[in-house]
């Protein structure tokens, strides 16, 4: 019997393995699952936002439709999936916050959509994000799909944990060659909802909304395309 | 994990004398292990997350940990075994059987969350040295591993072949952790 021990050992790692497998199966299929639903909303609620088009199977996804999706920072192997997009609002709700990351690189912008915003860019790897900016700061922590950490934009200060988004969910910059017309910067929630802040002859003010569709904004009858923002764009943010 | 598992060995069997064909498919094992890790790595598309395990920040500090925790139990298999084969001169060590056997079992269960996070959701990768290096030990790794267990479960193996697939195995898993937790700690920090 004693030298059976050696097999038990080996299958109690299959066993083990085995478990283990079975979890993160079942951890992908929720993903996929919130994700199509967050891509459903987000394409159905794009024009208008309407709450009733929400797929039955879930439960409404308005605070964080791919809440349970554990993603990474974009590095490793993991980053050939390309980038990865965090999306919420703050702690309390003051502000919101989306931060997009590839591959160890990342972008952040944060704004209450009245006055207060900041653009940040930095590093997030290791579990650790740390981001700068002219008018701010964003450093914390990150795993299981969510970011977690404080923020600061001017003189206010927010915890905040946001989670993975789908697209078109994310953060959008006015073209840098049409900023004379419109200066606008927009975080785009998981449920569509856009909270932007545009500056006009040195003031800041609500950004108007754009089209998320066509990615653009109309400013007195000119369209001004809408940027996504992206890690690895070499200048603008 | 230890010769003393192979009771068997020093009793002289003539109808089963000791031979290297007794290797053959143990080691036919190793390669369809090694091998199948690696194909799995490579064709399985990596998903970026994995189930995280609670009370560490990060899914990378936990696999670090346990891989660590891994690495210590490596070298205490290395120390029981050495004294075990008579190369390290300790009396009344009757325990270490037991040490041996089960800082071995531990040292290999930590090491499949890890593993399995590596496969599944970063895959077989190869682009850097490091990287490339890691998911070729990993591969060899359990495939050495499996050999062992069955070797040890075996009549009639060559004396060699223990401390050869103990060696390989130890070092094996010391390249994983050179290249994974080590670089960790040397690149980021210590946390947990």
């Amino acid at each position: 019997m004693k030298f059976k021990a050696p097999l038990i050992t080996l299958g109690a790692g299959l066993v083990v393995a085995g478990v283990l497998y079975t979890l993160n199966v079942d951890l992908s299929n929720d993903v996929e699952r919130n994700n199509a639903a967050a891509n459903q909303t987000a394409t159905a609620a794009a024009p208008a936002a309407p709450a009733s088009t929400q797929p039955a199977a879930d439960p409404p996804p308005s605070t964080a439709p791919a809440s349970s999706a554990p993603a990474g920072d974009g590095s490793g192997n993991a980053a050939q999936q390309g980038t990865v997009t965090y999306a919420g609002s703050v702690d309390g709700g003051a502000a919101s916050l989306a931060i997009v990351v590839n591959n160890g690189k990342a972008i952040a912008y944060v704004c209450d959509g009245k006055k207060v915003e900041a653009w940040l860019n930095g590093t997030m790897a290791n579990g650790q994000i740390d981001l700068k900016g002219t008018a701010g700061s964003l450093t914390g922590t990150y795993g299981g799909g969510q970011v977690k950490g404080n923020v600061t934009a001017g003189t206010k200060s927010w915890g905040f944990t946001v989670k993975t988004a789908a697209p078109p969910s994310g953060l959008y910059r006015s073209a840098a060659s049409l900023r004379g017309k419109l200066d606008a910067s927009w975080v785009v929630l998981p449920d569509g909802k856009q909270v932007g802040v545009q500056r006009k002859n040195g003031e800041f003010s609500e950004a108007p909304p754009f089209d998320v569709n066509s990615r653009t904004a109309t400013v007195d009858g000119t369209q001004v395309p809408i940027e996504a923002g992206n890690p690895n764009a070499s200048s603008g943010y | 994990m230890s010769p003393d598992e192979t009771q068997t060995a020093p009793v002289i069997q003539p109808t089963n004398p000791k031979t290297a064909a007794t290797l053959i498919v143990p080691v036919l094992v190793a390669c369809f292990v090694a091998g199948a890790l690696g194909v799995y790595g490579k064709l399985h598309e990596p998903t970026g997350f994995a189930v995280n395990v609670a009370g560490f920040s990060s899914p990378l500090t936990v696999k670090v940990w346990l891989a660590t925790l891994a690495f210590v139990l490596a070298i205490v298999q290395l120390f029981t075994a050495l004294v075990m084969y008579g190369k390290i001169p300790l009396r009344n060590a009757s325990w270490l059987g037991g040490v041996h056997r089960w800082s071995g079992r531990l040292a290999f269960i930590a090491s499949i969350p890890v593993a399995l996070h590596c496969l599944y959701a970063l895959g077989f990768a190869d682009y850097d040295t490091r990287v490339l290096l890691h998911s070729l030990l990993g591969c060899f790794f359990y495939g050495t591993f499996a050999a062992k267990m069955l070797i040890l479960a075996k009549k009639g193996v060559p004396g060699w072949a223990l401390p050869l697939f103990g060696g390989l195995v130890f070092t094996a898993l010391s390249g994983l952790f050179v290249t994974s937790a080590l670089w960790f700690f040397t690149t980021s920090g210590v946390k947990f």
